[in-house]
C-alpha cells in the first residue's frame, strides 16, 4: 500500500486533494458570509426603507387622526410586505392592523441588527413627526423568508463546490496518470537494457522539458552501450574465429609434419631396401640363368624373384609417397584424358551394383604433372572409393572442374598459393570415415580395412603425388553418409604454355 | 675364374682386354655387379669410392666405369666428371637409388634419385640406372656401350 502511495501519480493526487481540502471549506464559508451579508443588508434596507415610506403617510396631516384611513393603510402595509406586525402607538392609545393576530400584539424589543433576539421578527420603531403629538409607527417583518434564502444559497453553494471538487479529482487523476506516462515509458525502456534487450531506440514525446532532456541522455547512453557491447561482441567473434583458425591450421600443420617425418623415414628406408634389393635380383637372376633348364630349383627361385618384385614395388609406392621418386621435370598435361582412361579401366573392375558417374565437363584442365601420376592418383582414389562402399553396392562420383582458390583458402591449406587451380572430387556413398580416422588417413600403412586388404599405401600415395604437384587434397566425411575427396592442382594458364 | 671360361674366351677375343670399374660404397653390391659381369665375360675392377677409383683408373684404365651417385667423400656426380675429364672416350653407367640418403626436405621439387641421375646424365653418364635392375637390362646396356654384340 505504501508502495502505491510513493507513486509519482500517486503524490500528486493526494497533494491536489490535500490542498482542495484546505482551501474549499475556506470558500465555502468565505462565499456563504458574503451570500448571508447581503442578503440581510437586503432585508434591513428594504424594510427600513417601507417603513420610512409608510411613516410618510402617517405624517401627512389627518391621516393619524383619521382612525379609519389609518387602519386600512396599516392593513395594506402588512399586506403589501412580510409584514408580521404594524401598529401605531400615541401614549397608551394603541391603533393596529386588523389582519393581525390579536396575541401579537405587545412584546417587542427594538432589532439593530438581523436575527437579532432569536424571535426570528425584526421590530422596528420611527417615531412620526407630527406636531404636539408623541406618535410612532411601530412594525415587525418576518425574517425566516431570508433565513430560507441563505439556508438555499448554502444549499447550492456546496453542491456547487462538491462538483468542483468532483472534476477536480477526475482532472488530478487524469493529469498526473499523463504526466506520469512518459516517466513509466521510460522506466520500461531502461529496465529493458538492464535486462540486455538494448537493440530498441528509446521514444519518449513529452512536453515536459526534463523528461525530455532525461529521454535523450537515456538513449544517447543506450545507443553508446549499443555501440560498446557491438564492438565487444564483433571482437569476441573476431577472437574466436582467429583461434579457431589457428587450431585448424596447427592441426593442419602437425598433419603436414608427421607425414613428413613419416616420409624422410619411409625415403630412408625405402632407400636402403633399395640396395639390399640390388644383390637379391642379381644373384637370383644369375643363378637361374647359370642353372640347367631341367634344374627344379628354377621355380623356387622364381618365387624368390616374384617376392622380390613385389618388395620392389612396395618401395616404389613409398617413394612415391615421400617425393622421393618421379620426374622432376614435370610436363604439361591435360588432366581429363587421364581420368577418363583410368575410369574405363575402373568400370571393368568393380562390379555393376556400384554407379560410377562421371562429370568431366571441364576443359584445358592443363598442369604440370607426371601423366602415370595422375594416373595412379584417379586409380587409388577411385579403388579406395569403392572399397568403402559396402557389398550392398552404392554410387561412386567423379567431377573434374576449375576452380580459383582465394587468399581465404590458402589461409586454411598452406600447401596452397591464390590462383588458378584444376578440382578433381571424388564422393562415394560409403560407411565414411571417423573423425580419429580423418586425421590419420594420409599416414602410411593406417588402415582400417581387414589385414590382406590393401596395403594401407593408396591414399598415401594420392597424398604424395598431390603435395609434389603442388598441390593439396582435402577431405570431408559424414559417417554412414560418405566421403569426399578433393584434389587441388595448379591451373597452368595456357598462355604459359 | 675357370667357372667363367666363357666369359674369358670372349674377352680374350678383343684385341683390347674390355675392363670395368665398379664403384659403390656397398660392397654386397659391389660384389653382385662384380659376379655379373665377370660371368659375362668382362674384366672386373672395384673401388669403393669415388677418390680411390679415380686413382685406379689413372693407374690402369678401364673403357666402361659403372658408379653409385651417392656415396661418403666423394659422390658419383663429382666423380663422372672428373673422370670425363680425365678420359673423354671413357663409358660411364651410373646408379642410383640407395645408400646414405640425406633427408629430403619434404617440398614440391626435392631432389629426387631421379634428380641425380638426371645429374648424372648432365655431366656425362652414358646411361642411368635406379636400383634395383634387372641383370638382363645392365648386361644389355654394358654390351651396347663396349660395342659387343650379344
Amino acid at each position: 500500500m505504501a508502495g502505491k502511495l510513493n507513486t509519482l501519480a500517486a503524490r500528486v493526487i493526494l497533494i491536489g486533494l490535500a490542498i482542495h481540502a484546505v482551501l474549499l471549506p475556506l470558500l465555502f464559508y468565505g462565499l456563504l458570509y458574503i451570500v448571508k451579508q447581503s442578503h440581510e443588508e437586503r432585508f434591513v434596507n428594504d424594510v427600513r426603507k417601507y417603513s420610512r415610506f409608510l411613516a410618510d403617510y402617517f405624517e401627512f396631516e389627518g391621516t393619524v387622526s383619521n382612525r379609519m384611513r389609518a387602519v386600512r393603510l396599516l392593513d395594506s402595509a402588512v399586506l403589501g410586505s412580510d409584514g408580521v406586525y404594524a401598529e401605531l402607538i400615541e401614549g397608551d392609545t394603541l391603533l393596529r392592523s386588523g389582519l393581525l393576530p390579536d396575541d401579537s400584539a405587545g412584546i417587542y424589543e427594538e432589532d439593530f441588527a438581523f436575527g437579532q433576539h432569536g424571535d426570528h421578527i425584526y421590530f422596528l420603531s420611527i417615531p412620526l413627526d407630527i406636531p404636539d403629538r408623541q406618535v410612532s409607527l411601530r412594525m415587525g417583518f418576518d425574517e425566516l423568508p431570508t433565513i430560507e434564502q441563505v439556508k438555499l444559497a448554502r444549499q447550492r453553494l456546496a453542491i456547487v463546490l462538491f462538483l468542483y471538487l468532483i472534476v477536480s479529482i477526475i482532472a488530478l487523476v487524469f493529469l498526473s496518470t499523463r504526466m506520469t506516462r512518459p516517466l513509466r515509458a521510460l522506466q520500461t525502456a531502461s529496465r529493458n537494457i538492464a535486462k540486455g534487450q538494448h537493440s530498441d531506440h528509446l521514444q519518449v514525446d513529452s512536453q515536459i522539458t526534463e523528461i525530455r532532456e532525461l529521454a535523450t541522455d537515456l538513449e544517447s547512453m543506450r545507443s553508446e552501450l549499443v555501440g560498446v557491447n557491438a564492438s565487444l561482441l564483433q571482437e569476441i567473434a573476431e577472437r574466436e574465429a582467429a583461434d579457431k583458425r589457428r587450431e585448424v591450421l596447427e592441426s593442419k600443420l602437425r598433419q603436414v609434419q608427421k607425414l613428413e617425418t613419416v616420409g624422410v623415414l619411409a625415403g630412408g628406408i625405402a632407400h636402403e631396401f633399395n640396395n639390399i634389393l640390388v644383390p637379391i635380383f642379381l644373384y637370383t637372376e644369375q643363378a637361374l640363368h647359370d642353372l640347367p633348364a631341367e634344374s627344379p630349383v628354377h621355380a623356387q627361385l622364381d618365387r624368390v624373384l616374384k617376392s622380390s618384385n613385389r618388395a620392389k614395388s612396395l618401395v616404389q609406392q613409398i617413394l612415391t609417397f615421400s617425393h622421393q621418386s618421379g620426374n622432376p621435370e614435370h610436363e604439361p598435361v591435360d588432366v581429363r584424358p587421364i581420368v577418363e582412361e583410368a575410369l574405363e579401366l575402373l568400370r571393368a573392375l568393380i562390379p555393376s551394383t556400384v554407379d560410377l558417374h562421371q562429370d568431366l565437363a571441364a576443359v584445358d584442365c592443363i598442369v604440370l604433372a607426371d601423366r602415370n601420376q595422375i594416373h595412379q592418383l584417379v586409380m587409388n582414389l577411385c579403388s579406395n572409393a569403392y572399397q568403402a562402399l559396402d557389398e550392398t553396392g552404392g554410387s561412386i562420383s567423379v567431377v573434374l572442374d576449375r576452380c580459383a582458390v582465394d587468399e581465404q583458402f590458402c589461409r586454411d591449406h598452406p600447401q596452397l598459393r591464390a590462383g588458378g587451380y584444376v578440382r578433381l572430387s571424388i564422393h562415394d556413398t560409403g560407411h565414411g570415415i571417423s573423425r580419429n580416422s580423418l586425421d590419420r588417413i594420409f599416414e602410411p600403412f593406417y588402415t582400417t580395412r581387414a589385414v590382406g586388404k590393401g596395403t594401407g599405401l593408396g591414399l598415401s600415395v594420392v597424398h604424395g603425388i598431390a603435395v609434389s604437384h603442388s598441390g593439396d587434397i582435402t577431405v570431408e566425411s559424414e559417417p554412414g553418409k560418405g566421403t569426399t575427396f578433393r584434389v587441388y592442382l595448379p591451373e597452368k594458364s595456357p598462355t604459359m604454355r | 675364374m675357370a667357372a667363367w671360361g666363357l666369359g674369358v674366351a670372349r674377352v680374350d677375343g678383343d684385341i683390347d682386354m674390355a675392363s670395368i670399374l665398379i664403384i659403390d660404397d656397398e660392397e654386397d653390391i659391389r660384389d653382385a655387379l662384380q659376379m655379373v659381369l665377370e660371368s659375362a665375360g668382362y674384366e672386373v675392377k672395384v673401388a669403393s669410392n669415388g677418390n680411390e677409383a679415380i686413382e685406379l683408373q689413372r693407374e690402369e684404365p678401364a673403357q666402361l666405369v659403372i658408379t653409385d651417385i651417392i656415396m661418403p667423400e666423394k659422390d658419383g656426380v663429382r666423380t663422372i666428371k672428373e673422370m670425363r675429364q680425365e678420359s673423354p672416350g671413357l663409358r660411364i653407367i651410373a646408379i642410383s637409388g640407395g645408400g646414405g640418403v640425406e633427408p629430403l626436405a619434404y617440398k614440391p621439387g626435392a631432389i629426387t634419385t631421379t634428380a641425380y641421375l638426371a645429374a648424372a646424365k648432365e655431366v656425362g653418364a652414358d646411361r642411368a640406372f635406379t636400383k634395383p635392375f634387372d641383370r638382363k637390362d645392365l648386361i644389355q646396356a654394358v654390351d651396347d656401350l663396349l660395342g659387343k654384340l650379344h
